[in-house]
């Protein structure tokens, strides 16, 4: 049975590559006044969710257009793999406008009809006319998404006690690093469609493991100590891998909810390795475990009022998190309410949450070099956050290009403005710099200083290293694929200059499909650079590597173990908030 | 006397109100959801109605396009077509129908 829904879950998943298709849905032009949507956005947002595969309690409303339980629960499978991702589980909106029965029953089936078919110049997608969805299925999404929006079940100590298990206890566990690896120089890589990870030696390029995990690995995060490895999948199955075994492998692990994104752990002086947080999108909350045995200990809701117009919001959806390094607190940004969180874990039992209001959507972001400034983007506000994680304020909402896409962001000392963050935009071309040195460089301070133009939009991440003088930006989600094969890398010291564009798809040496270069990645030394090459999941990817000085090809990884990856994490660089 | 002045006060009521009628009529395309689909002055899903009524100018359609509206049609202004809109009173299709010619 277990089996059966992976492998039905990997299926609809697979599914949501398909958009790539869509290139000709979003030739229309934009209306004015309105946010258009980008392509690159309607992919990133688009993709599956683990709740297609969920059993959920069905409303029937008689002012609704009927359905049967069979024609319901294809449409809510549906809904959860193409829908849910813009316009939310519950159907608030989000990127995609809200679908509450109010506003599409007063709509009606023909014209939403019309709509879901047709798609619209503000965004959405032509799901009829790309291929996507046949005549029958238009009209059952129709009517659907009148009736009301099924709820998810929720996930509170009970379920995650169920799921928790504790695979090897802390006191079978290695007393001292049992292997000859260097640890610190591995990487950690999504093997997306099969839900592992490969644990790769930096060094000697070969893999160490393939680690069993949850589906579709979003992040990986290290232990303050850099013992242990976290990743979450996005079905929120956390596996913990202890990485002094002989083989790294897990030692334990649990679900935190249906669907997730984000984890990480203490990072605070006394605190380091004690405990675990991790933020899920259903339900709507966040959960600190114990940090070595991933024990749930506190369940926390963001269920709550926006930030602005001060509406309630029924399921905001914990984006991003991370540990300070200046309080004993976990920064935790939550999506719909735009708010951050952060969560003071010195006593549990009588908990303190600062709550700093930002711009909704917020979505992911990184440190400043100085690791006391948070920077997160608002990407459907087009604005990033500075968050002041000493004093516990916001500092300043800056205005950037359409739909930031930081990753953890880019660090760098920009010749004339001094030290900045960087972040590149799924809607745009451009490369925002902001500096961040509020002493020396006051009058840059939270200001974009430079834009770069990049390849195109569809950016995701962008990567430079304290020892290294480039600044590597990917374009996997561009339509393009000649953009989406390649990677723009700009020099730090000139950067007025163009950007050298290296084809790493054509270096990876591989076959046909629709390959992608994502995620640039340091290695703990800073002098290669590691991409994933992701190709399909029936297609062979590769990971290539840079060397960053020569700026030249040093290595191809292949192995047919390697399918679907997705990005990768360098131990000692996630350690350190390195980036 | 009395009734000299009521019709005085309907007749200055008329004169203020001689803009309200677009008001009235834009209203009533919002209630009837036109504008999920159609903006006055913008394509949309649908075509602008100030392009609707270019096209049509000078011609004698009305009757025609009040049963578009009611029915739906497609293959005019591209291949997204207009859907039925049954529900809505007879009346109401040829206040919109004129309003929009009139653009």
């Amino acid at each position: 049975m277990k089996r059966q829904t992976r492998r039905t879950l990997a299926r609809a998943l697979g599914l949501a590559a398909l958009p790539f298709a869509l290139a000709a849905a979003f030739a229309q032009p934009t209306q004015p006044g309105r946010a258009p949507v980008s392509e690159p956005e309607i992919r990133y947002q688009a993709g599956g969710s683990p709740l297609a595969q969920e059993e959920m309690h069905q409303n029937i409303d008689p002012k609704a257009p009927p359905m049967t339980k069979a024609e319901f629960d294809k449409g809510r499978q549906i809904y959860f793999e193409r829908c849910a991702g813009c316009h939310g589980v519950l159907r608030k909106g989000a990127t995609g406008k809200p679908l509450t029965p109010d506003l599409t029953m007063a709509k009606g089936t023909e014209i939403l009809k019309v709509f879901i078919k047709y798609g619209s110049p503000a965004g959405m997608p032509n799901w009829g006319t790309s291929g996507e969805l046949n005549d029958a299925e238009v009209d059952l999404m129709a009517r659907y998404i009148q009736q009301l929006p099924p709820v998810p079940p929720e996930w509170g100590m009970a379920q995650m006690k169920s799921s928790w298990k504790v695979i090897i206890a802390p006191d079978k566990r290695p007393k001292k690093k049992e292997n000859n690896y260097n640890i610190e120089n591995i990487f950690s890589t999504t093997l997306r469609d099969t839900g592992e990870v490969a644990l790769i030696d930096g060094d000697t390029k070969q893999i160490i493991n393939i680690v069993r995990t949850g589906y579709a690995v979003h992040i990986s995060r290290m232990s303050a100590s850099g013992r242990y490895l976290f990743v979450i999948g996005r079905d929120a199955k956390i596996n913990m891998i202890d990485l002094w075994m002989e083989k790294p492998d897990n030692v334990a692990e649990i679900r935190v909810g249906l669907e997730a994104r984000s984890v990480d752990t203490s990072k605070y002086k006394g605190y380091e390795d004690k405990l675990a947080i991790a933020g899920a999108y259903w339900p709507p909350q966040y959960t600190i475990m114990n940090g070595d045995t991933l024990e749930p200990l506190k369940i926390m809701a963001t269920r709550g009022m926006t930030v602005g117009d001060q509406e309630y919001h029924p399921e905001p959806r914990v984006a991003s998190i991370v540990a300070s390094h200046f309080k004993p607190e976990f920064v935790v940004s939550v999506k719909e309410t735009g708010k951050i969180l952060m969560v003071n874990y010195k006593d549990l039992e009588n908990i303190t949450v600062t709550e700093i209001g930002a711009a909704k959507f917020l979505h992911d972001g990184g440190w400043d070099s100085t690791k006391r400034y948070f920077m997160v983007a608002a990407n459907q506000s087009n604005k990033v956050a500075v968050i002041d994680a000493k004093e516990g304020k916001l500092t300043k909402l800056v205005d950037v290009d359409k739909i930031p896409h930081p990753g953890r962001g880019a660090n760098f000392v920009h010749p004339k403005f001094g030290p900045v963050w960087a972040t590149g935009h799924l809607g745009s071309e451009k490369i925002a710099l902001i500096g961040t040195d509020p002493v020396k460089h006051k009058d840059q301070a939270w200001k974009v200083v430079q834009y770069l133009e990049g390849q195109g939009g569809g950016n995701l991440f962008i990567k430079t290293h304290p020892k290294s003088k480039n600044l590597w930006v990917d374009t996997p989600l561009n339509p393009d694929a000649k953009i989406a094969q390649s990677i723009a890398v700009y020099d730090i010291n000139n950067l007025d200059k163009k950007p050298l564009v290296l084809p790493i798809a054509e270096w990876a040496g591989l076959s046909e499909g629709a390959k992608r270069v994502v995620q640039p990645e340091y290695n703990k030394a800073g002098d290669e650079v590691w991409f994933a090459v992701w190709s399909a999941k029936n297609q062979q990817s590769a990971l290539v590597v840079v060397d960053d000085k020569t700026r030249k090809l040093k290595a191809v990884i292949k192995d047919p173990r390697m399918i679907t990856p997705t990005g990768h994490f360098n131990v000692y660089n996630t350690t350190h908030d390195v980036y | 006397m009395k009734y000299q002045i009521t019709s005085l006060a309907f007749a200055i009521a008329g004169g203020l109100l001689a803009a309200a009628p677009a008001q009235a009529d834009e209203a009533l395309a919002k209630k009837h959801n036109c504008v999920a689909c159609h903006q006055i002055d913008k394509k949309s899903v649908g075509p602008s109605y100030k392009d609707i009524a270019k096209k049509y100018k000078g011609q004698d359609v009305a009757a025609k396009l009040a049963e578009k509206v009611k029915k739906g049609g497609s293959g005019v202004w591209g291949p997204v077509p207009m859907a039925p809109n049954a529900a809505v009173p007879d009346a109401d299709i040829k206040t919109l129908v004129e309003w929009v010619l009139k653009m």
